[in-house]
């Protein structure tokens, strides 16, 4: 047998020889470790119809954070649910195996299934579905933190089985779930988009990658309706002053209309005859 | 339809979905009278399939493989173990089959898709009986370290076949696997070596370059459906669901026989019907073996 | 005033003002900024309205984008497959919405006093249907959590298709009698007129 599954003896991440000292995150000249400006999203790339599958479907890729999102439905809802007059929406969020820097049992991440829940419902029409579900699962397939180039300057020990999910993928997550759901032909008020942000020794930090989100003083995710500019959720950890907080909001609005942006043309690229 | 019956009316006022979902087994037979099937396939032709080396960027060796619309990603991690006693020169490989619930309607978060157990045992079965890694390779410092390769194989898009595009990702991700340079500290741990400070090296390496597996004996396989006097090669979802009968045969690139797997189904699989199926597999093999080698050398053009 | 270019919009896109244009198919208004937006992605077409209607603004609907699959609602012809039948009740699959297939299946149920229009209380469920059986039936209502209530009480509606005890496809010989075309055995059903 290759493989003894019965009795697999523990193993370990061989982890970099060289020891760095804690460096600092940043130079001078506002350049953040892969390159970006502060103000500066990853490149975020869109495509719906990636699982056939199910009924809608999309797949989204920010740098290394790479996202499946599936939607299902609208189908009869489970035999233990009540009678609803309206439609249910139902989430689940998972991780791969192969999602962080270390070989990881694959999980369902309870937090984010609940997040997601709430940043979506608001923008469904649940009424158009009555008694039924809509179910709407992710996969992230790999995190924003297994970048191998920003954990070993950061020099965050990964012998120690380091792991952690940065927000940056559930923005992510976020954003592809309402792209699918428009895939799926679901009625929403809007398309939701989702931008975090890290408030890192007094700089305001754009998209961060997981390197930076474990340095940082506060963090700030918001989900919007783009076009109805209403905030479905908002989430705020850490330290902030009241002027940062709120300068804070206003950058995460206004890449969310630009994520917006790409989103909708994505919608558009695929749309049956937008071709000719 | 010949004689007037109920079915018949009705199948002139439905539309042909809706009479493909009411009588799928009707349908389908009168397209296999006809050699071909609903997606314009022969019988016996399988779906046209890519790989697509690297797919995953934090792992050490990945593949995406698509047969038609089913989908699978491979991934390679490589971490280090204490080899067991019995085999101190010998590494391990741990091979996993996942089917998350965005690959299909049938899997439900917490409730797993019953395939899915059973296609990760075949893998393993599969990849260890070939012997197509020698687990020597895979070995650092007898008896003190060797690798762990942590083999997932994830589906992403459930639409039939599940075995041959799963075993097909495994192959792929283990030829693009690059076992990382490493080298043991004073405190008898492997540490990865950096390219830029392998000169000022203090530690003796084990594993001095970056390399490649040598697979032998590749395996690839095909499933049929036997159904009647048809058979139907790499089946779709829906016609594994009304037809029952299946044979996976698995050859490896020299046309040697590694296992035949035919679980269970109501039509009995005769001599001749086996054969044609290897026959099939035989033909299949050299397809996916020039697939596998025109990505390999993509990669090494890059 | 049909559009000559075909414009691709998508939800929540701004298709105009409650006071210029009405939200047709695939769009609605919000009432809080008057302000009418997609719902769904797909063509944006603007139709004129009925010349007799009071409501002189012309709607505004988004077309054209794959709709969710099919889904019951009340006053749909459905066909389902029967998976069971008691004394009171026979449980079927909808497995058609319409001329539609659904994706998956939905649960419905036909109760004793929705199989006929008359005579209701004499009804026998197990001389009406046999699990197996394809039949035609109209969606009466959402029903309760487990199934939508459907009914076969009008003569196109009941058996459309089913298999006799020799397995052979059987013919309907009456409103209430099927025929096996092998052994001439007849079985007792609700059989639906075929629609022609």
């Amino acid at each position: 047998m290759a493989g003894k599954a019965t009795s697999t003896p523990t193993t370990y991440s061989p982890s970099p020889t060289s020891h760095k000292t804690k460096v600092p995150i940043f130079s001078d000249d506002r350049v953040r470790p892969d390159g970006r400006g502060f103000n500066q999203c990853r490149p975020a790339f869109f495509r719906t119809g990636a699982v056939n599958a199910a009924s809608g479907s999309a797949y989204a890729e920010f740098g290394n954070t790479k996202v499946i999102v599936s939607v299902f439905g609208p189908r009869e809802s489970k035999k233990a649910m009540k009678y609803s007059d309206i439609g249910r929406l139902n989430c689940n969020v998972s991780f791969s195996t192969f999602a962080n820097l270390v070989h990881r049992e694959g999980s369902d991440h309870k937090e984010y299934t609940t997040i997601l829940h709430k940043a979506l419902e608001g923008a469904i029409m649940l009424e158009t579905f009555p008694k039924t579900t809509v179910d709407v699962f992710a996969l992230v397939l790999e995190s924003g933190g297994s970048a191998k180039l920003p954990i070993i300057c950061f020099s965050i020990s990964i012998s120690d089985n380091f792991v952690m999910h940065v927000v940056g993928d559930l923005s992510v997550v976020i954003s592809c779930a309402s792209l699918a759901l428009a895939d799926a032909g679901i009625m929403m008020y809007d398309l939701v988009a989702s931008v975090s942000l890290s408030c890192l020794n007094k700089n305001l930090v754009i998209d961060p990658i997981l390197g930076e989100e474990n340095c940082e003083d506060g963090g700030l995710m918001i989900t919007c309706l783009p076009s109805r500019y209403e905030v479905t959720q908002l989430t705020v950890t850490g330290e902030w002053s009241t002027p940062m907080l709120n300068e804070g909001m206003q950058l995460c609005l206004d890449a969310c209309a630009e994520l917006a942006k790409i989103m909708r043309s994505c919608l558009v690229d695929a749309a049956p005859g937008s071709e000719e | 339809m010949g004689l007037p019956n109920a079915s018949g009316d009705l199948s002139t006022e439905m539309e042909v979905d809706a009479f493909r979902r009411l009588f799928p087994l009707r349908f389908y037979e009168r397209h296999l009278a006809e050699s071909i099937r609903p997606d314009a396939r022969p019988l016996e032709r399988a779906r046209d399939t890519t790989i697509a080396l690297g797919a995953v960027a934090s792992a050490n060796g990945s593949a995406l493989v698509k047969i038609g619309s089913t989908t699978m990603l491979a991934a390679i991690k490589m971490e280090v173990m204490t080899p067991s006693l019995e085999s101190p020169d010998e590494g391990c490989i741990a091979i996993d089959f996942h089917m998350p619930p965005i690959c299909s309607p049938i899997v439900r978060p917490g409730r797993p898709a019953e395939v899915a157990p059973v296609v990760s045992k075949q893998l393993s079965d599969t990849i260890s009986s070939s012997g197509v890694v020698d687990l020597k390779e895979l070995s650092l410092v007898s008896g003190k370290a060797a690798w762990m390769a942590y083999l997932d194989v994830y589906c992403l898009d459930a639409d039939g076949a599940l075995f041959d595009a799963a075993l097909l990702s495994a192959i792929a991700a283990l030829s693009h696997l690059q076992i990382p340079a490493v080298a043991m500290n004073d405190d008898g741990k492997i540490v990865l070596i950096s390219e830029e400070d392998g000169q000022k090296q203090e530690t003796e390496a084990v594993n001095k370059e970056k390399r490649r597996l040598t697979l032998r004996s590749i395996p690839f396989s095909l499933t049929c459906i036997l159904h009647k006097n048809y058979i139907l090669a790499d089946p779709t979802a829906e016609e594994e669901s009304i037809m029952e009968s299946q044979v996976t045969i698995v050859l490896d690139s020299s046309s040697q026989l590694i296992s035949l797997h035919k679980a269970g189904g109501s039509v009995l699989a005769n001599t001749s019907a086996i054969q044609d199926c290897v026959a099939l597999t035989r033909q299949r093999v050299k397809e996916l073996q020039s697939i596998l080698d025109e990505s390999n050398s993509a990669m090494e053009v890059e | 005033m049909e559009e000559k270019e075909a414009v691709v919009v998508t939800p929540g896109e701004v298709l105009g003002t409650t006071s210029d244009v009405k939200a047709g198919r695939g769009a609605y208004e919000a009432l809080h900024n008057s302000t009418v937006y997609a719902s769904l992605t797909g063509f944006r077409r603007i139709i004129s309205p009925p010349p007799n209607s009071t409501d002189q603004r012309p709607i505004v609907e988004v077309t054209g984008h794959k709709a969710h699959g099919p889904v019951p609602e009340p006053g749909s012809v459905i066909i389902a497959r029967v998976t069971k039948v008691l004394a009171k009740t026979a449980s079927a699959d909808i497995m058609c919405v319409g001329p539609k297939s659904v994706r998956e299946k939905f649960t419905g149920i036909i109760r004793q006093q929705d199989v006929r229009a008359t005579e209701i209380d004499k009804v026998d469920m197990y001389l009406s249907f046999r699990p197996g059986d394809i039949v035609r039936a109209l969606v009466l209502s959402l029903g309760d959590a487990r199934a939508y209530y459907l009914s076969t009480a009008k003569n196109e509606l009941g058996v459309v298709s089913a298999e006799s005890s020799a397995g052979a496809t059987m013919v309907p010989i009456s409103w209430t009698e099927m025929q096996c075309p092998l052994t001439g055995q007849i079985e007792q059903r609700k059989v639906a007129k075929a629609t022609s």
